[in-house]
This record gives C-alpha cells, structure tokens and sequence, in this order.
C-alpha cells in the first residue's frame, strides 16, 4: 500500500533538523553549567577614560567601565572629580542601569572645567544587585 | 450594471471588508507594544540598519502566513506576495493611527525617530493584519479551505508556523527591561530550570495538539520521535529567534557579558509557548 508508507515515513530533513536542534540546546546547556562551576564573584569594576572632548562650553570625558566579576552591577553610580593639589575642585556623577558580570558599559560626565589642565579621576562609587 | 461590473464591485467590497479586519487585527495585535515605553525610545536610538533587516525578514514570513491564513483567499503565490506586502502595509497604517492618537508621533519629532518607531510598531500590527482572518473572520467556508490546507502543510511549513509564533512572543517582551532584569538576576541554576520547564511545557502543547489532528501522528511514531522532531526543534526555532531579536534590539552581543545565555533562556520560555501555541492557533 505505497499511499500508507508515504505518511509514516519522516524526511531525512526532519532528522536532521532534530539533530542540529540537540546540539544548539546542549551548547546551550554546556554554557550554563560552565557558568555555574565558575566561582561567583562580587563585581570588580575597572574603569578607563576614552576621550576628552568639547562640548557646547563645557568638557565630556566619556569613559568605558568593565566588570571583571560574575555579578551584575545594577543602578552603578560613577563619579568623575577634578582634582588638583590632592583638593578636589569639580565633581560630576553618571548612573548606570546595568554592568552585568563579564561586560562593559560606555557612558559620560561633563566638567565646567578642562580636565586636561587637572588630574581626572573617574571611579565607581556604589551599586546595588538587581 | 453589466454582470462584469457588479462582479467588480463585489470583489471590492469583499476587498474593502477583509482590509478593515486586517486594520482592525493589527490595532488589535500591536496594542500591547505601542503601549510599552521602551519601544517609543528603541524608535530613535535603533540602529538603522537592524530596523531594516528586521522589515526584510519579517515579509517572506508575512507572504508565507498569507497563503495559509491570509485576509482575502488566495490562489497563487503572486496573491499572497501583494497580501504580504499589504499586511505590512496594514501594519504601518494602524501604528501611525494608534501612535498619532496617543501623542506618540507628533510636530517636533525628528524624521529618523517617527520613521525608526513606525517601522519597529509596524511588524507586530503586520502579523495581526494577515493572522485577521483566522481570528476574527465570519466567513465559514474561507476558514475551513484554509484550515484544510494548513493541516495538509508539510513539516517545512509547520517549522514556519512555529517560528511565526516564536518572532510574535519574543517581540513582545523583549523590548521591556525585564528580559534585562531577569537574566540580571537569574543564576545558572534557575536558568536551567527554566530551561527545563520550557521544555515540558512546550511539549505538553506538541502532545495535546496531536489531538486535534495537527500534526497527524502517523503509525507507531513514539513520544521520543515527536519530541526530537517538534519539541525540540520548536526549541531550537525558540532560542534562534530569541537571539535574533535580543541582537536587534541591542540587549544581546559582544558586551551582553555572561548572562547573554541566560538571557537567551529567559526570552526562550515565551518564545518556546509560542512556537508550540502557534500550531494550536493557527
């Protein structure tokens, strides 16, 4: 009865495709369980300065922070000061809404005064988990 | 009135009535997201060129959509090419109406941010335009030809239905800031549960709807079978097109840092209802 055999056959494609499906879910699965043998760690924040640059009067020092930890950073406040003589004279905050552990952010602060002409720093100040 | 002219003048208005159920599907359809904040932000800070692929993969799905549920019963492939092409169409008109309505779009707004949000609002008001018909439709006879049809696609076009289902619920949600925020907090652990119980819940739907006759299990398939062949693969479509659309819209890449996977997982649980609810709806 060839009109019987021809519904319960399956198409090779129909293997193939549950073949390429099984390895994408277990990649998957593999990726998980590495992540959850890897020892969790608060974040570890670095940050660096990528260009200071004039801005309609003003000057925007705009930065990338990386989180070498496994935990997010949610809501990360950073803050870029001014400093000269070990004196403070500028101050100015960025938040962030997400660092997640392994990732980098870009962002920004702008300064009334030329940060070139002082020493900048830029640091992390607080965060909270998500 | 010549027979010929009244005969025109019927297809018109059979033409004018599916267009309004169209209309009326993609109102319906988008609602959701042209109500949620972040999509009205993603409209101008997009990138370009994601906007455009998106509205250039979103149409073979649309044309083939069409010609197993289309709003106008097609004959030939070419119809369902300009059904297709007038879903999407339908699609930017109910998201500019809507938009204009709530003050969304409006004098002030620069071109790239009234185009960008049209664009984003207009795919999932596109799906509801073509999916009007087997949803809203009266018509009988129309539904049961396209039923009949549907039931008769072969695996090919079932792979196209669920991923039709997947593209719709992931859409959904993952503009919002909490795919972010789940897969923010979720650990391995609890992503592989979610993972797990994507899995038995997407094949409780593969299982029940073999009895409604879709897909007709042939003799002696086993349960191992249509698992691999439908859960799955349908799982497989879920987490592809939960990573396409986490990528378009920026959450997923190079930078995403460890919780991409989990992020993947996260989006895949609604993407994976919808590729295994998909072939119960359509």
């Amino acid at each position: 009865m060839p009109a019987r055999r021809k519904t319960s056959i399956t198409s090779r494609w129909e293997w193939v495709a549950a073949a390429v499906s099984a390895l994408l879910v277990a990649g998957l699965i593999s990726l998980l369980a590495s992540q959850a043998l890897r020892p969790r760690s608060p974040p570890d924040l670095r940050v660096s300065v990528d260009a200071v640059e004039r801005r309609d009067g003003q000057h925007l020092v705009r930065f990338t922070i990386r989180n070498r930890g496994t935990e997010t950073a949610a809501d990360l406040h950073v803050e870029g000061e001014l400093q000269q003589a070990g004196e403070t004279v500028e101050r100015s905050t960025a938040v962030l809404d997400y660092v997640p552990g392994g990732a980098a952010r870009q962002g920004g602060v702008f300064f009334a005064r030329d940060p070139r002409a002082y020493t900048l720093r830029v640091v992390p100040r607080g965060y909270q988990v998500p | 009135m010549t027979p010929g002219e009244a005969a025109r003048a019927g297809a018109d208005r059979e033409f004018l009535i599916g267009l309004s159920r169209a209309f009326g599907g993609a109102v319906f359809f988008s609602l959701p997201l042209l109500m949620t904040m972040e999509m009205w932000q993603f409209g101008f800070y997009l990138d370009r060129v994601r906007i455009g692929l998106l509205l250039v993969l979103i149409l073979p799905l649309l044309i083939v959509l069409a010609r197993f549920s289309g709003f106008m019963l097609t004959s030939s492939w070419l119809e369902d090419v300009v059904d297709g092409v007038i879903a999407l169409g339908v699609g930017v008109a109910a998201a500019a109406t809507i938009m204009l309505t709530l003050d969304l779009l409006g004098p002030g707004m620069s071109l790239r941010e009234i185009t960008g949000k049209i664009a984003l609002q207009a795919v999932p008001g596109s799906f509801g335009a073509v999916l009007a018909n087997s949803q809203f439709s009266a018509d009988r006879a129309e539904q049961r030809h396209e039923k009949a049809l549907r039931r008769r696609a072969g695996y090919p076009a079932q792979l196209l239905f669920m991923a039709v289902g997947a593209v719709f619920l992931a859409f959904n949600i993952a503009p919002t800031e909490e795919i972010v925020l789940l897969s923010a907090r979720l650990g391995p652990a609890h992503a592989f549960s979610v993972l797990l119980l994507t899995l038995i819940l997407m094949h409780a739907f593969v299982f029940g709807s073999r009895f409604r006759g879709m897909p007709e299990r042939p003799e002696g398939m086993s349960g191992i079978s249509l698992f691999l062949r439908y859960t799955l693969v349908g799982y497989a479509i879920a987490l592809l097109v939960s990573g396409y659309v986490l990528w378009t819209f920026g959450t997923l890449g190079p930078q995403s840092g460890g919780n991409g996977a989990v992020g993947l997982v996260v989006l895949g649980l609604p993407a994976g209802l919808g590729t295994a609810a998909a072939r119960l709806v359509l």
